[in-house]
């Protein structure tokens, strides 16, 4: 689905990401994770198509790309159900409205940003880029000003999704439970000048992955040794 | 009464209307156009120094004693207001939700009317509000001095006849007359406000109603 190859970027002197390749699947969830600043959001940029300044290859099996940004972007002058509206020309009432049961805001569609909570914006914020109607969703660190009981129900919400919609995701963090938790493979990033030092594939269902032992803390052990 | 309040709306309109379009064109080029800006900037400034009773003569030297001199005078203390307001408004829009339109590949017009317009919107509310003061003062200052018509025209007769308290009642008109504008203008906001306050309401009620039980 999406294969990128040499990809360097450089804002003027600073080498923010240096030469590197990764493949994503159709229908996988890849976590990448590094250290903060260290080139994650930049690589989203320009798969994104945000950024088209930098070198190397990227070859794309999408024709739409649905982004979900760190902060929610929502507008504050339109409502829940508008702020999903506005992404396509026709207004599909149907589709969006089963969208917004989807992600939990079932009544809060003629609400206004202002005084949703931040866990209520971000989900407005998923079902924006669902709509959209992109087979493969980019997610640069979407719950990280989320306290960790939010951050835990966000992540079951994005498993229900991924299990209903089957997107390809590519969901960024520096969270390491919040990599083990969500991912299929994690691509562990160097620091900057990033560049994939370690690539971990979780075999076990998404339900079944505990950190406090076996397995999955030897896993996060070794994550943490990597980009400590 | 009413004909002289009418022709003195007339022109207070003409000039706001032609002041706030040619404010607005001169906003938005500059708002996009950093070179325009740097040209635009300085004239505007030139503009809003110049005395209005300068314009008023170099108008009456142009249009001669007519009601022209009121519209031109109206348009040129609007014309810097609305620009600046909006060229500033357009610094300010936020560059996350200008990349959030390109990513979701908004059009130019859903560009516009989605985010570029509610991120303008205060700065041209308080741009208009500024103008609109100034456009009265003006507009009647205009007819003081150039015209026997309008409410200007009427303050002109009364001071020849020496009646003070009909100059004082013309001015209280004026004073009412801005204060109607400008309820007639916010209106179109407290709408707004009201439309998603009664959201919240609603919202408020589902909580609420989700506790209960």
């Amino acid at each position: 689905m999406l294969e990128i190859k040499n990809l360097s970027k450089s804002f003027q002197e600073l080498k923010v990401i240096d030469h590197l390749s990764l493949t994503v699947y159709e229908k996988e969830i890849v976590v990448i994770i590094g250290p903060s600043g260290c080139g994650k959001s930049t690589m989203l940029n320009i798969i994104s198509g945000l950024l088209r300044d930098y070198q190397g290859m990227i070859k794309k099996d999408v024709e739409k790309i649905g982004y979900v940004f760190q902060e929610d972007r929502i507008l504050p002058w339109l409502s829940v159900y508008d702020n999903i509206r506005i992404v396509k020309a026709e207004d599909d009432r149907k589709t969006i409205e089963k969208l917004i049961k989807k992600v939990g805001l079932a009544g809060f569609e003629n609400y206004y940003p202002d005084c949703l909570s931040g866990g209520m914006r971000q989900r407005c914020a998923i079902a924006r880029a669902l709509y959209y109607g992109s087979s493969l969703l980019l997610m640069d660190e979407p719950f990280k000003s989320l306290d960790y009981g939010l951050r835990k129900e966000m992540l079951l919400l994005l498993e229900n999704i991924w299990q209903t919609e089957e997107n390809t995701i590519i969901f960024v963090t520096h969270d390491i439970d919040e990599a083990i938790a969500i991912g299929h493979r994690i691509l562990v990033l160097s620091n900057r000048p990033a560049r994939v030092i370690k690539e971990l594939y979780i075999n076990r269902s998404l339900e079944n992955r505990n950190c406090d032992g076996g397995e999955m803390l030897k896993m996060k052990n070794e994550i943490i040794s990597l980009i400590a | 009464m009413w004909e002289e309040v009418l022709k003195t709306v007339m022109r207070l309109l003409t000039g706001l209307g032609m002041g706030l379009l040619i404010g607005a064109v001169i906003g938005i080029v500059s708002g996009f156009l950093r070179p325009f800006e740097e040209i635009a900037r300085p004239i505007l400034g030139i503009i809003q120094v110049v005395p209005p009773i300068s314009w008023l003569i170099l108008a009456i030297i142009w249009f001669g004693f007519n009601g022209a001199v009121s519209i031109f005078i109206v348009i040129m203390s609007v014309i810097p207001t609305i620009a600046i307001c909006m060229a500033d408004g357009i610094h300010q829009i936020d560059k996350n939700f200008c990349d959030m339109g390109k990513l979701f590949n908004f059009s130019r017009w859903y560009q516009f009317r989605y985010i570029i317009l509610p991120s303008i919107g205060p700065f041209i509310m308080s741009g208009f509000k500024i103008a609109l003061g100034n456009a009265w003062k003006t507009v009647v200052m205009g007819e003081v001095l150039t015209t026997s018509s309008g409410i200007g025209g009427q303050i002109t007769q009364a001071r020849l006849n020496i009646e003070t308290e009909t100059v004082i009642a013309w001015t209280v008109i004026v004073v009412v007359l801005y204060y109607c504008s400008v309820t007639a203008f916010s209106l179109a906001g407290k709408l707004k406000k009201r439309r998603q306050d009664a959201g919240n309401k609603k919202f408020v009620k589902v909580v609420s109603g989700t506790q209960g039980h």
